[in-house]
């Protein structure tokens, strides 16, 4: 980033002034990275594109809530997730709910395969070990390991868990349950 | 020492190529994501990866809903009263709920009331004459080429007439029929003959309705009113004190029978209400 950068903050602020070209540098500068995360969890493009309009819309309606501390794009991303659920709960849409996320090509090969393993910088951002958490997330069964991404990494609720996963709330409570039971276990085991 | 790789290290392009495309696996992205939520750097670097031709699109659309023009009361009202956006338009868009068409009404229900005060005969008569047409000026001014100032765009629109034409006069009579049970209550004769106008009110609604399957809705409309009234001074004719009477029990079942009959007629017809026939 250049440093002569308009913080993301100072943007919001400027968004309670009716300033509308504010919104569009922040829209610039985070949409992209925000549809990619929503369509990672919802495998409809449309309902991502209708939940990052919400968003933004709402961006620029409620900007006064922003509290000004912490990071924006947190924030936004607590907004787009929740625009997500509330457009998947409207739509009904029952086929374009959150699908297992599995990669495209489960085996990738040559450099590719190298690049999309995990480096240990990535590791140390989320505090595991090589062979450690990483990898217990990764034998955890799709269903489970949706519920741990829902929950731990966007930070929604169970009730919101399982309206984005479209399944009921007692379901997530049970899957994140046995979930942490087994990287539990599977992290004891590692160790020894 | 940790602080220090997670303020220097980055996501390379082709790891973020890699995301973008949903070729990551679970822990890798768990792994990224996290990473973008607290770096500006990575998140403008994952940008230009990302098809720009949505992006655009999603603006476009956040745009144009900021700028247009906010949604008038009448809009908000039925909107909250769980009508789509576009229904609530439809319904706004038809100059019965307009001021000056309110105006008219509470006139129209004044006159009524201060007849009725000033003597009871006459003013008995003018609100049995008018009380029952209001549902019938509902509808009649809720519809067709005089009414509709979007008439073309209705004419053009795939939007079927049957229900545009019972959604706006709803609108109208729920609006009109609060304030003429005010006036009701000054009506000579025992309390509950105040509610017995509903059922000729019923009856000529109906029939306006089934007849604009015909005829032009304001035609049909005309054609009822003029029935009403006429039934009305005849009755009144011999003796002026019993225009009442009109209300009497034993003709209620009548209105009920005309109505159900109209309405049945006009349920069943309801697929020539053609829109273009009208024009001609």
């Amino acid at each position: 980033m250049e440093p002569r950068e308009v913080p993301d903050a100072e943007l919001v602020a400027a968004l309670a002034q009716g300033d509308l070209a504010a919104l569009r540098v922040l829209y610039d500068r985070h949409a992209p990275w925000l549809s990619v995360r929503l369509n990672r969890r919802c495998s409809d493009p449309d309902v991502v594109a209708d939940a990052l309009q919400d968003c933004f819309v709402a961006v620029w309606k409620e900007s006064g809530r922003w509290r000004g501390d912490g990071e924006v794009a947190a924030w936004l991303w607590g907004i787009a997730v929740r625009r997500l659920i509330s457009r998947l709960r409207a739509g009904d849409r029952t086929l374009a709910r959150l699908t297992v996320r599995t990669p495209l090509s489960p085996e990738p090969t040559g450099a590719a395969a190298r690049r999309a393993e995990p480096s240990a910088e990535e590791r140390v951002l989320l505090g595991i070990e090589y062979g450690g958490l990483g990898d217990a997330l990764g034998r955890l069964s799709p269903e489970m390991r949706a519920v741990v991404e829902a929950t731990v990494l966007d930070g929604l609720t169970s009730k919101e868990a399982g309206r984005l996963l479209g399944i009921p709330q007692n379901t997530v409570k049970t899957r994140l349950h046995r979930a942490k039971a087994k990287l539990r276990q599977d992290l004891a085991g590692g160790i020894s | 020492m940790n602080t220090d790789t997670d303020l220097h290290w980055h996501a390379d392009d082709d790891l973020l190529a890699a995301y973008a495309a949903g070729r990551t696996h679970p822990p890798v992205t768990a792994s990224v994501e996290m990473h973008l939520m607290g770096c500006g750097h990575c998140r403008s670097a994952l940008a230009p990866l990302v098809d720009p031709a949505p992006l655009r699109g999603v603006w476009d659309r956040v745009a144009d809903e900021l700028q247009a023009p906010p949604r008038t009361r009448t809009e908000r009202v039925a909107a909250r009263l769980g009508l789509t956006d576009r229904d609530a338009l439809l319904v706004a868009a038809a100059p019965a709920l307009r001021g000056s068409w309110l105006l008219a009404l509470l006139l129209c229900l004044l006159f009524s009331v201060t007849a009725v005060t000033q003597g009871e005969v006459r003013g008995g008569l003018a609100f049995l004459c008018i009380a029952p047409l209001l549902p019938v000026m509902a509808v009649a001014f809720a519809y067709g080429q005089e009414a509709d100032p979007i008439w073309e765009i209705t004419l053009a629109a795939p939007y079927p007439p049957l229900r545009l034409l019972l959604l706006r006069a709803v609108s109208v009579v729920v609006v009109a029929l609060p304030l003429a049970f005010v006036a009701a209550p000054v009506l000579p004769g025992p309390p509950w003959i105040a509610g017995a106008w509903l059922l000729p009110a019923f009856a000529c609604a109906a029939l306006t309705l089934a007849l604009s399957t015909w005829i032009s809705v304001q035609h049909a409309a005309g054609a009822t009113s003029s029935g009403w009234v006429a039934a009305v001074l005849v009755v009144a004719g011999p003796a002026q004190g019993h225009a009442v009477a009109v209300l009497a029990a034993p003709v209620l079942p009548v209105y009920l029978a005309l109505g159900l009959v109209a309405a049945v007629t006009f349920w069943m017809r309801s697929d020539q209400l053609s829109l273009l026939r009208r024009t001609s």
